[in-house]
């Protein structure tokens, strides 16, 4: 023992303790022991009384959830599965009652009752079962029903004009129902191609009426695209793409009230050819991208115009700017959208020639 | 003398426990606290924590171990609480930090170390007290604090390291 050791235990040791301290705390120990045996017990009761419920409340759920989820797979299918479920479920009625027999008769004791709640069981689970097999055979009834439908379309398949007057309306019906969902998102779509150019800051909302003229007077069938741009630029941009076969025609100018600026509205012709090339163009550059199309369009696009190129299947909006194309593809008739970004090469005279047919427009 | 409890907790086990440790947890109190009373109040309510919970112990050791752990926990409670940290005992402002009642009896080399001991953190002069006073081993401070075995061991190494910074070698040395 250190001198450290002596002087701690004697400085601890000489520490005063209050002379009635075991007295005090045996009085309250004692009273303590006279409430731990009540208090104890009821504590753990107390403590284990919530999570006991949730117990049974969660099984009670899962049960009630794979009954419900059995009976409607079930019922959705045959009258097999159906007849299936009818058993399971006349089986489940006559199992609780029996345990409902079971539980009567151990509590009551009284043979006379037994037989009458045997015999209200068995009621009621034959009434159950003739319920359920009443619903079962409206579930029959009902499949008999589509059946029945098929043997009438059958019937009028066998009928040519019959089946051609079928195909006929449900086409009508589609023509009717498709361009709904197509307006919702995307310009009419247009019966062969339509090229509208935009400038930046335009609205995308501009109207792109793409109509057509056949003529053949010359042999060959032109497509004139109606196409607005809102610049000079912009209609110079699709120029420049189709150098040797378009033209712009102005056609009106009006000054925005509130804005101040100009809008000119230009007409566009282009022959099928070019606007074949254009789509070919475009489409090969998807194509050929290494970039990963995503199946959205991104949030901010910067570009410096932008195009856009409609058919049939789909509407291609190229953003443009000086080292790459963002191409968002909408799918008319799978109604989807794709986007991809295609780096311009330092071959590639596209963004060029854009640029120089703005200049000498200016 | 009455054994340790089997399920029965009486009169007699009472005084037992009162006769067997309430010396022993008041002053490991102290320890913790610096204040008597504050110690004796934790003490009691470890007793009737006892009382009231009804453990089973295996053995003595079993015992001692929870009543110091459980004393061990209410003091850092008593400390934790705001109650205890928004306040300041009367006599610390009076005596300056003088822990004895009965100067007389202690020579001032007492007092002096005992004021060292005190001026370490908590966690310290726990383990100066288990050691040096109730003379347990690292191993059963460790059983008794629920601390790791390395962790008293260097609890108490970096103890000796600031009582001998304030007290000196000597009084370390053997």
């Amino acid at each position: 023992m250190n001198k450290f050791e002596k002087c701690y235990t004697a400085a601890v040791d000489s520490i005063e303790i209050s002379g009635d301290f075991k007295e005090r705390t045996a009085v309250l120990m004692r009273k303590a022991l006279e409430e731990a045996p009540a208090a104890t017990p009821g504590i753990r009761v107390y403590r284990l009384a919530p999570i006991a419920a949730c117990i049974a409340v969660f099984i009670s759920a899962v049960a009630i959830y794979g009954r419900t989820s059995t009976d409607m797979s079930y019922i959705e299918d045959t009258e097999e599965a159906v007849t299936e479920v009818t058993a399971i479920v006349s089986e489940t009625a006559v199992t609780a009652a029996a345990e409902e027999v079971t539980e009567s008769s151990t509590e009551q004791s009284q043979p006379p009752k037994d037989d009458s709640a045997a015999e209200e069981a068995t009621a009621s689970s034959e009434s159950y079962t003739e319920s359920v097999t009443t619903a079962a055979e409206t579930s029959g009834e009902i499949s008999d029903t589509e059946s029945d439908e098929a043997i009438v379309e059958e019937v009028l398949t066998e009928d040519e004009d019959e089946a051609d007057l079928t195909k006929t309306q449900s086409t009508a019906e589609e023509t009717e129902e498709a361009p709904e969902l197509e307006a919702a998102e995307f310009e009419p779509p247009v019966e062969t191609a339509a090229v509208s150019v935009l400038d930046e800051g335009s609205e995308e909302d501009v109207p792109v009426g793409a109509s057509i003229e056949e003529s053949e007077s010359s042999g060959d069938i032109s497509h004139k695209f109606d196409v607005r741009v809102n610049s000079i630029e912009g209609a110079a941009a699709l120029l420049a793409m189709t150098p040797d076969s378009g033209s712009v025609i102005p056609e009106a100018s009006f000054t925005d009230e509130e804005t101040g600026e100009i809008t000119v509205g230009h007409t566009v012709e282009l022959d099928s050819t070019s606007a074949a090339e254009i789509l070919d163009e475009v489409t090969n550059a998807v194509g050929n991208s290494t970039a990963v199309v995503t199946e959205k369009i991104p949030d901010e696009i910067s570009s410096d115009f932008t195009v856009e190129l409609c058919s049939e299947e789909c509407t291609l909006r190229l953003y443009v700017s000086h080292s790459r194309i963002t191409v968002v593809r909408y799918d008319l008739e799978e109604l989807r959208v794709r986007s991809a970004e295609v780096k311009i090469s330092s071959e590639s005279d596209i963004y060029d020639r854009l640029m120089k047919l703005t200049s000498d427009t200016e | 003398m009455y054994s340790i409890s089997n399920g029965t907790f009486d009169d007699e086990y009472i005084k037992y426990l009162l006769d067997t440790y309430s010396d022993m947890l008041i002053r490991l109190c102290f320890s913790y606290t610096k204040n008597i009373h504050d110690a004796e109040d934790m003490a009691q309510d470890v007793f009737v924590e006892l009382i009231k919970r009804k453990p089973s112990f295996e053995s003595a050791e079993h015992e001692k171990a929870w009543i110091i752990r459980t004393g061990v926990n209410k003091c850092k409670n008593l400390l934790k609480s705001s109650h205890k940290r928004m306040s300041v005992p009367l006599e610390d402002e009076i005596n300056d930090q003088n822990f004895c009642n009965n100067d007389n009896d202690i020579d001032d080399e007492a007092k002096t170390v005992l004021d060292a001991v005190m001026s370490l953190p908590a966690k310290y002069r726990v383990v100066v007290h288990m050691f040096y006073y109730q003379g347990m081993t690292i191993k059963e401070i460790s059983a008794a604090t629920k601390a790791p075995i390395p962790t008293v061991g260097t609890r108490l190494s970096r103890a000796k390291t600031l009582l001998k910074q304030t007290l000196g070698d000597d009084f370390l040395d053997e």
